[in-house]
């Protein structure tokens, strides 16, 4: 546990998470800025309307989705490898085991990727629901874009918009997280810092766009699964299975290096 | 009081042998010195006892408990291997409370301590990325003391200090000894060596080719 607080308590002082925070609120707050300057005196428009997630208006939504894995890795994603690199680690590791060590790593990055997604989310979501009213969305106005009622949660968006909202800016926190741990499973193969953190978005954009090219596999990317306006539409159990199974793989691979790494 | 016991150590990377059959054996209260050309062993051989490395082959026994085995880490020891690294962006002594805290029993008190020990000012409101090439080894040596540890290891500790730095840290080792510390030293310089250490084990080619007992 020492070692989880330890690695939390850097990860959420450094820099790059502050800036990471503030990319992300600036693109949410330019949306919010472009809703506000053409709706902002409509008295049709509602608050699921407004939120980013499923603002099909601008290019902010789509922006942010293609980005999600720059602000999640940027905070601390990149630690292991520049522990690594420095020497760092082995102050940590005549303290603590490697696996104690991994398990700090594990967590600490996933919570700040965590973090990183789900924060402007959560900014923008309350920012709207300061600015707009919070009824209910007319079925009618969004068919022709966003939300149909084939899509994941439809229901719920028309029902409980605000629910909807949180419970895709869990989907995309958690996202966001498991893009930190990709960080990590590729850090053993990284020669530079950057590498370490962009490779998780070159993975999310390859991945995406090979299975965004056909109709068959296009649910199972995680670019298209983490955006409420899917071009093709997931199911939760679907959802839930990818995401495992990223899950498992990645960590497998990161806990197989961490386990008979030496600390050079 | 503690033990170090080191049976047929083994360590190949990349099928080159680093450490070869290493059989040791260290005591509390001792200063030993390791003494050997570049690439000849010494720092592997320190790494292996501080349990960053797993041996190919042998063990290392710390207090009769087998690392990797029945321990994990050894349970008191601090060590400066290589080039001392810390986060650049906090100041020594936040560098050295944020490393505590994973350690047991390490007050402010202990590192405030420590760090005057070295010559280094806790007050100092510096960061570690504008320290001086001798104040980061300092603070490389007030980490692996912190709290003073029963093991304690340091690579080239005099490397980058002034000649006044060299006599304070020499005294504070040979204090530390005779507190019953178990030190481990290596050091490229002979005489340096020689006037720290109680016992010299010099180290070819992932061997110890010889010891000598410093009996001045």
């Amino acid at each position: 546990m020492k070692i989880v607080i330890f690695e939390c308590r850097r990860a959420f002082r450094e820099k790059s998470f502050r800036i990471s925070l503030l990319l992300s609120s600036m693109l949410v707050l330019t949306d919010l800025h472009l809703f506000w300057s053409e709706f902002g005196t409509s008295p049709n428009k509602v608050v699921i309307q407004a939120w980013i997630g499923t603002d099909y208006m601008y290019a902010c939504n789509s922006l942010f989705y293609v980005l999600l894995p720059v602000f999640a890795c940027l905070p601390y994603a990149g630690s292991y490898f520049a522990d690594c690199k420095s020497g760092y680690d082995k102050n940590i590791c005549v303290r603590v085991s490697r696996m104690e060590y991994f398990w700090g790593k594990v967590s600490s990055v996933f919570l700040t990727g965590f973090c990183a997604v789900a924060f402007p989310l959560i900014l923008n979501l309350f920012l709207v629901a300061g600015l707009f009213p919070n009824h209910s969305v007319e079925k009618l106005e969004f068919l022709a874009a966003a939300i149909k009622d084939s899509h994941l949660f439809s229901l719920l968006f028309y029902q409980k918009p605000h629910l909807y909202a949180l419970i895709f800016i869990l989907i995309d926190g958690l996202i966001g997280g498991l893009m930190g741990l990709i960080s990590l499973s590729v850090t053993k193969a990284c020669s530079t810092l950057f590498s370490a953190v962009m490779i998780p978005f070159l993975i999310y954009i390859v991945t995406g766009v090979l299975f965004q090219s056909s109709t068959e596999s296009g649910h199972l990317s995680l670019m298209e699964m983490a955006n409420p306006m899917q071009s093709y539409v997931t199911t939760a159990q679907k959802l839930i299975g990818t995401y495992l199974v990223v899950l498992l793989v990645t960590m497998c691979t990161t806990y197989i290096q961490a386990k008979g790494r030496d600390i050079l | 009081m503690s033990k170090i016991v080191i049976e047929n150590l083994v360590k190949k990377i990349k099928d080159v042998i680093i450490l070869d059959h290493i059989n040791l054996s260290m005591e509390s209260g001792t200063i030993y010195g390791l003494r050997g050309k570049n690439g000849s062993g010494k720092t592997m051989l320190m790494r292996a006892i501080c349990g960053l490395i797993l041996p190919t082959e042998g063990k290392v026994l710390i207090d009769e408990k087998e690392l990797h085995r029945d321990i994990v880490v050894p349970p008191s020891i601090g060590g400066l291997i290589e080039n001392p690294s810390f986060l650049p962006q906090y100041t020594g002594m936040q560098n050295l409370k944020l490393l505590a805290s994973l350690s047991y029993g390490i007050s402010e008190e202990h590192i405030k301590q420590a760090l005057e020990w070295v010559g280094l000012d806790p007050e100092d409101k510096r960061t570690y990325r504008k320290y001086s090439m001798g104040m980061k080894q300092k603070l490389g040596i007030a980490n692996a003391i912190m709290g003073e540890p029963d093991i304690i290891v340091l690579d080239e500790p005099i490397n980058a200090l002034d000649e006044e730095s060299v006599v304070v840290i020499k005294n504070r080792l040979l204090e530390l000894a005779r507190r019953g510390k178990l030190i481990i030293v290596a050091c490229h310089d002979k005489e340096e060596l020689e006037f720290l250490s109680d016992q010299i084990f010099e180290i070819k080619d992932g061997h110890i080719v010889a010891t000598e007992v410093n009996v001045s």
